[in-house]
């Protein structure tokens, strides 16, 4: 298993360095001088170049790579263009608010989707079918900006039960869950549709399987039928769905973000856009990135615990 | 399907059906409530709001079809490169595709809206390309199984070059998968349009988009609820529509996945 660990993540690393080279290319391609965006049009030819030499910006590409990787490897993400403050700080203070986020997003959307793909697929060809179909049809098709405001009209303005925006302050956990409800339930939703969608599909095949005919056959009573037979052997598949999904739900997080306005990584990273603020946008994509290989990682994981048939070779 | 082709007439009918100019201010007439002269009422500038909505059905369905139409040939062509060619050129296109698939579709799209900047042409290229990895994928599978097929080593002995059996041999083969692929991704194209929009990377204002228009409304949530609540109502059945489709085909084009 540790061995399985160590080797994934070796694996992970040069995908992650093309990853960091192709966005630092990427950033430095994008038109407009980070500097001229930092002083403004106005400012002196002069003061620009002053401050292109204090930002590295006039040092060879493969320099400023290698000061770029140097700097990863130390923990040191560089100051921002704009605040002038250490992005780390930045990133740190906004992950929490993000990584929030997206797991009330799972954990509703497993809570909810795996139950109502379970009775929409056992149900097949029912009015119980159909709504839950239609139901996840909508939650694939809404996007997550609009729902957020569904929700918000709702339970803040015409309720006036929940907050409208913010995050909430860290230390108060009440406080925080307070606000953490809404964007929470927008994300689970859609979430809910997509696992609802593909938890029903997973069941339905192993329905098709002749083990459940000879469960049924042995006169096993239907609860044990599902929950014994059918189930068990749904998990796997649904646990990579519930990996591929998170990884859609970290882009529906940013539009989340946005709508609530969480401090999350996603408010900061349209905001760097926003500023052209190349150095923070650089960082906070190798975060995603990094983001997206610990999902990757902890779902295949996740299989062995759920069927003890996965061996990690 | 029905709902696809009304909004597919009156997109392409908006000069005609249009009952004002979309970008016409009547400082006057602001904040007009649904209904009467104005059937979804002003916005803020005294604005048609119904007017903005047929106008940036245009922007929704072009971005929709545009963007799809080039990441699936960007994408297709190099699938089938990679899955024909093999060796050294597979290896770099499809680690370069699973580096494109490990980042959700939107945060591609905004970095590529972030380096090219906003505009409509931009916006398709942008969509355009970060789904061309989904589309390499699609294509690369089939290539290496049709690759191995008698007609085209025929094809090799006969002396084809490579363009030929590519075109000739090996896209024809794949483009029905690919096709029903590019349906279900028209929904999603036209969502991501919404987003970046919405953010405002997208159509910038005064043009008209859903995406822009809903979110120019949400300041004014509780004094006219109708200027993001009727766009945003716009993207979903216009997504919805396309979803169901793209389903639709789905299910002819592999019954196994039918429930």
């Amino acid at each position: 298993m540790t061995s399985y660990i160590i080797r994934r993540v070796l694996v992970a690393v040069p995908t992650l360095l093309v990853v960091l080279t192709l966005v630092f290319l990427l950033v430095r391609v994008a038109p407009g001088d980070p500097a001229t965006a930092v002083l403004g049009q106005q400012a002196s030819k002069q003061a620009i170049e002053n401050l292109r030499r204090k930002m590295g910006l006039n040092q060879p590409l493969w320099q400023q790579y290698f000061q770029y990787l140097k700097g990863l490897v130390q923990g040191n993400l560089g100051k921002s263009l704009i605040s002038r403050r250490p992005v780390g700080g930045q990133v740190l203070h906004a992950l929490p608010f993000t990584l929030e986020l997206t797991a009330t997003g799972v954990f509703f959307g497993s809570l909810f989707g795996i139950p109502l793909g379970i009775l929409t697929a056992i149900r097949r060809n029912t009015l119980v079918d159909y709504l839950g179909r239609v139901f996840s049809l909508a939650g694939l098709s809404i996007p997550a900006f609009y729902l957020g405001i569904l929700l918000m009209m709702l339970f803040s303005i015409q309720l006036n039960l929940l907050p409208t925006v913010g995050g909430g302050q860290q230390a108060n956990v009440s406080d925080l869950l307070y606000h953490l409800v809404l964007p929470g339930l927008t994300l689970g939703l859609i979430m809910t549709a997509y696992v609802t969608r593909m938890t029903r599909s997973s069941i339905l095949n192993i329905l098709r399987q002749d083990y459940v005919a000879t469960a049924r056959s042995k006169g096993l009573r239907e609860r044990a039928v599902i929950y014994k037979h059918i189930l068990k052997n749904a998990l796997v598949p649904i646990l990579s769905v519930l990996g591929v999904y998170s990884i859609v739900l970290i882009g529906s997080s940013v539009m989340t973000e946005i709508v609530f306005s969480r401090p999350g990584l996603g408010k900061l990273m349209v905001m760097a856009m926003k500023q052209r603020d190349y150095l923070m946008l650089q960082s906070l994509l190798t975060i995603y990135a990094g983001l997206v290989v610990i999902i990757n990682l902890v779902t295949d994981l996740s299989y062995g615990f759920v069927d003890p048939r996965v061996r990690y070779e | 399907m029905v709902m696809t082709i009304i909004i597919g007439v009156i997109a392409v009918l908006a000069p005609v059906i249009s009952p004002y100019s979309p970008v016409e201010q009547d400082i006057l007439n602001q904040y007009n409530p649904p209904g009467g002269v104005h059937f979804f009422g002003t916005d803020n500038y005294g604005r048609d709001v119904m007017s903005r909505i047929i106008w940036a059905s245009r922007i929704s369905l072009s971005v929709g079809f545009f963007s799809v139409a080039l990441g699936m040939f960007v994408g297709s062509i190099a699938g089938v490169i990679a899955g024909y060619a093999g060796g050294w050129v597979e290896g770099l296109l499809m680690r370069i595709v699973d580096i494109g698939l490990s980042f959700p579709t939107l945060v591609m799209g905004l970095v590529i809206m972030a380096v090219l900047g906003s505009g409509l042409d931009k916006l398709i290229i942008a969509i355009g390309i970060a789904m061309a990895p989904r589309f390499a994928r699609i294509a690369h599978g089939p290539t290496l199984s049709i690759r191995e097929e008698s007609y085209i080593e025929a094809a090799r002995a006969v002396g084809s070059r490579p363009t030929r059996i590519l075109f000739r041999h090996i896209i024809p083969n794949i483009l029905g998968e690919i096709l029903v692929m590019a349906t279900l991704w028209i929904a999603t194209a036209i969502r991501i349009e919404a987003n970046l929009s919405f953010i405002g990377l997208g159509v910038s204002p005064p043009t008209p988009s859903w995406g822009n228009m809903v979110r120019a409304g949400v300041n004014h949530l509780i004094m006219a609820p109708w200027l993001s609540l009727i766009p945003g109502a716009a993207i979903l059945v216009t997504v919805l529509s396309f979803n169901m489709i793209g389903d639709g085909i789905r299910d002819i084009a592999d019954p196994k996945l039918q429930g």
